[in-house]
């Protein structure tokens, strides 16, 4: 079920009505766990055996760590989470590869291709488990004895497809006792679903038509066409995910749960190392706790560790050569920056900055190529449009300029709304205008349903 | 946007004492609000409705005139060119006693052949209408019919049946296209100005200064020597068509054909193209359907196209700006003054 569909709607009605009417924390927990299976269910019913599965496994083996912390129970727990995931999303990537390495050989074998599909949100929640399955092995959290806490832990839909990637320690301790209804958090929620929605519907979704259109033929841009399409993926990948995390946020301040924001105004990084606190900030936190440090983090082998991690992250965001690149190509620039000399003073005056931020959201716009590109020949076009002669210009439309400028402007006002208290202590009047220009963007542009970037992840 | 300290003892202080009483203003008047425009939109329904389309909403303007004695219908080659308050006041000064006219340029941008068919059959039962002026021209004849309506497919999933049920039961939602941003310039001319304007005014600084009642400046070193049509007489020999020509030539005469069942004179006119304006059927290959559609409907055509014009009278090849709407509406004026002409 998608965030930006009225059939969401109904169903979040129904489950925070409820949810609130009914006193018993264990009923209210029940309620949830419902609305979860149905909203994960919706798209594809038969998926709700693998999440109860998992369910059911982890809890186990979580329990089982609660007598005797184990290494082996640990390693059993992750290597079975990481095999469904491998088996559902790279299977199919590893037969392709395997096969072109046959045919290279000239073996005349082949190795079939697994007809799987890709259960919405696997990444995230294995991610979550796994992350689950350590800190219980670490005594950073107990492990959860109430099957059905642990279970509206790993299936709560506000987070359960797209993230945030919630941590036991942050999330369990709010399922324990009943909550009382928080005014401010939910007023605070109502205002991150109007403007997620805004965001997904009135931004990523206006500006995917252009994106898709530059990805569709790159060869047929010129080079001022691929530019735009570029900054049109990039505002597009930035608003839907944003947008969803949003959601995803305020969602769960509607039920009294406090999530933590996902991104913060990345595009106005100074470093590369700065952008990744700011975008999908809980995916980062998780690569660097449970695979750069446990690789050796800062102590030895950085620069390999860090070269790794980024590659794994490339991987984890798809199962294809260009997300490899899109990683293994953010690794070695963290790298290089960690390398390069410390800047001056002059560095840091204000246009010195301003320069340091086009530079470095340009950079990441050339990365996201091969995250958009579906081949890694199309990435070549694309490349080759934006970067090689003969530079030629169109003028872009002007609905897509204006986009883009709009929205490059307002990120940063709209991105303190979401901050703390920010919305609340706006006067009532502004807060009238905001949440009716999400309305506006909503009701104008709504109708296109179209997934969510990160369900594919 | 100025953001309120969340850190100073008075931020504090408000967001402790009455969070509950904020989240309910912050609901109630969001929910009065909507509920407001709510209103305004069922009040104002038809109207929503044109808003969604240059056609309808030009139908709409024109509906809230409740005379119109000369109607212009075309392109936007028309609607840039065609003032019909400079028409009929140069009628009015022209005619011994003609009486207020009143005219309206029902034309638009990206006008087809089945739109100008369905705005005719419209307007073709208006009281008091005299004179109707269609615009002939390759985009008039060759435009692909823009879509009017959508196509509703029978629901097939649960969120086809909310979206049919919220749409049924909410103005907001149904007009919702009124809204895009394509579109939301025309609410001001169809709620507010539009039984001021004559159709031609698309720029929003013209629908003000109508409303104000600032009237256009007639045209100045207007040379009507210059500005004589070439003529296709309705007694002209019959042309060969080819099978599409043929077809439009026959909708063409229909359309002028309910138009003059009820005593309204009908006229074709080409209009004005720069003379640089290549490739430009009208002054070749499709002079025969010119002809041929001034003998089957009995109507005279009025070529302006082949005319040589100064090119500071247009804004752009095929369309004419300020200084050549003066001047072509006077133009046309004149020529229509006999079709007014009680003898």
């Amino acid at each position: 079920m998608l965030f930006n569909t009225l059939t969401f709607f109904a169903l979040l009605a129904l489950t925070l009505a409820l949810y609130w009417l009914v006193p018993r924390q264990r009923a209210r927990l029940s309620f949830l766990f419902v609305a979860s299976l149905i909203f994960y269910g919706y798209h594809y019913w038969p998926s709700v055996f693998l999440l109860l599965g998992t369910i059911g496994f982890n809890y186990t083996v979580g329990r089982a760590q609660a007598n005797r912390r184990s290494l082996g129970l640990l390693v059993t727990a992750i290597v079975a989470n990481l095999s469904l995931l491998f088996w559902f999303k790279y299977s199919s990537f590893i037969a392709d590869n395997v096969n072109w390495a046959l045919s290279l050989i000239g073996t005349g074998l082949a190795v079939p291709r697994p007809p799987v599909f890709l259960p919405l949100g696997i990444s995230f929640f294995t991610f979550q488990v796994i992350a689950y399955q350590v800190d219980v092995y670490r005594a950073v959290v107990a492990p959860e004895p109430s099957l059905l806490r642990f279970a509206v832990f790993k299936s709560f839909f506000a987070q359960l497809i797209a993230g945030p990637i919630v941590r036991a320690k942050d999330f369990l301790p709010q399922l324990q006792d009943r909550l009382r209804f928080n005014p401010a958090l939910f007023h605070k929620g109502c205002w991150l679903i109007l403007a997620g929605l805004g965001l997904k519907i009135g931004a990523a979704d206006v500006l995917a038509q252009f994106a898709n259109e530059a990805f569709k033929n790159p060869a047929a841009l010129t080079t001022a066409g691929a530019w735009t399409g570029l900054y049109a993926y990039a505002f597009q990948l930035y608003a839907d995910f944003w947008g969803y995390s949003t959601m995803a946020v305020g969602l769960a301040a509607l039920f009294g749960f406090i999530l933590p924001l996902n991104f913060d105004t990345p595009y106005g990084a100074l470093s590369l190392q700065e952008f990744w606190r700011r975008w999908h900030i809980t995916l980062s936190v998780w690569f660097r706790d449970y695979l750069y440090i446990p690789l050796g983090g800062n102590r030895r082998r950085r620069d390999l560790n860090l070269l790794l991690t980024m590659t794994v992250a490339g991987l984890w965001h798809g199962a294809g050569w260009p997300f490899v690149i899109w990683g293994f190509g953010h690794g070695l620039w963290l790298t290089a920056e960690r390398h390069a000399p410390t800047l001056g003073a002059w560095a840091n005056g204000p246009v010195a900055r301003f320069l340091r931020r086009v530079l470095m959201f340009h950079g990441v716009c050339l990365l996201w190529v091969f995250f958009r590109a579906p081949s890694l020949r199309v990435a070549a076009d694309y490349f080759a449009r934006l970067l090689a002669p003969p530079f030629t210009w169109s003028k872009p439309p002007h609905v897509l300029t204006n986009w883009l400028i709009a929205f490059a402007l307002l990120q940063w006002p709209l991105a303190a709304t979401f901050k703390e208290d920010r919305f609340r202590s706006l006067p009532l009047t502004a807060q009238w205008a905001l949440a009716l220009a999400a309305i506006y963007l909503v009701l104008v542009f709504a109708g296109a349903h179209v997934d969510f970037i990160y369900f594919n992840f | 946007m100025k953001l309120r300290s969340t850190t100073g003892a008075g931020a504090v202080a408000r967001s402790a004492t009455a969070p509950g009483r904020r989240l309910v203003l912050f609901l109630a008047g969001l929910l009065a609000l909507l509920a407001a425009l709510e209103g305004l939109v069922r009040w104002n329904a038809p109207l929503f409705a044109a808003a969604s389309h240059r056609a309808l909403a030009k139908a709409a303007m024109l509906e809230q005139h409740p005379r119109v004695d000369i109607l212009f219908l075309g392109t936007s080659r028309t609607q840039d060119g065609v003032s019909p308050d400079l028409v009929t006041r140069t009628l009015e000064e022209a005619a011994s006693k003609p009486g207020k006219l009143v005219g309206f340029n029902a034309a638009f941008p990206g006008s087809s052949l089945d739109a100008l068919a369905s705005l005719a059959r419209r307007f073709a039962g208006r009281p008091g209408l005299r004179v109707l002026a269609i615009e002939l021209s390759q985009p008039q004849l060759g435009n692909e019919p823009a879509p009017w309506e959508i196509s509703e497919q029978p629901p097939a999933t649960l969120e086809d049946r909310l979206e049919r049920g919220l749409s049924a039961k909410v103005c907001l939602v149904r007009y919702r296209s009124a809204f895009l941003p394509d579109n939301l310039g025309r609410l001001p001319a169809l709620l507010v100005f539009g039984p001021s304007l004559s159709g031609w005014e698309t720029l929003g600084s013209d629908q003000v200064a109508s409303w104000l009642g600032h009237k256009e400046a007639p045209a100045t070193g207007f040379d009507p020597a210059r500005w004589q049509p070439a003529l296709f007489k309705p007694g002209a020999p019959a042309q060969t068509l080819e099978t599409e020509a043929d077809k439009q030539a026959t909708r063409l005469a229909e359309i002028a054909g309910y138009y003059r069942a009820k005593g309204v004179r009908v006229v074709f006119f080409i209009p004005p193209l720069m003379r640089a304006f290549a490739p430009a059927p009208e002054r070749n290959t499709l002079k025969p359907l010119f002809a041929e559609v001034a003998r089957r409907s009995g109507c005279e055509v009025w070529d302006y196209a082949s005319l040589d014009l100064p090119a500071g009278l247009f804004h752009d090849p095929s369309h004419l700006g300020r200084e050549g709407r003066a001047h072509f509406s006077r133009a046309l004026a004149m020529q229509m003054a006999g079709l007014l002409d009680p003898k």
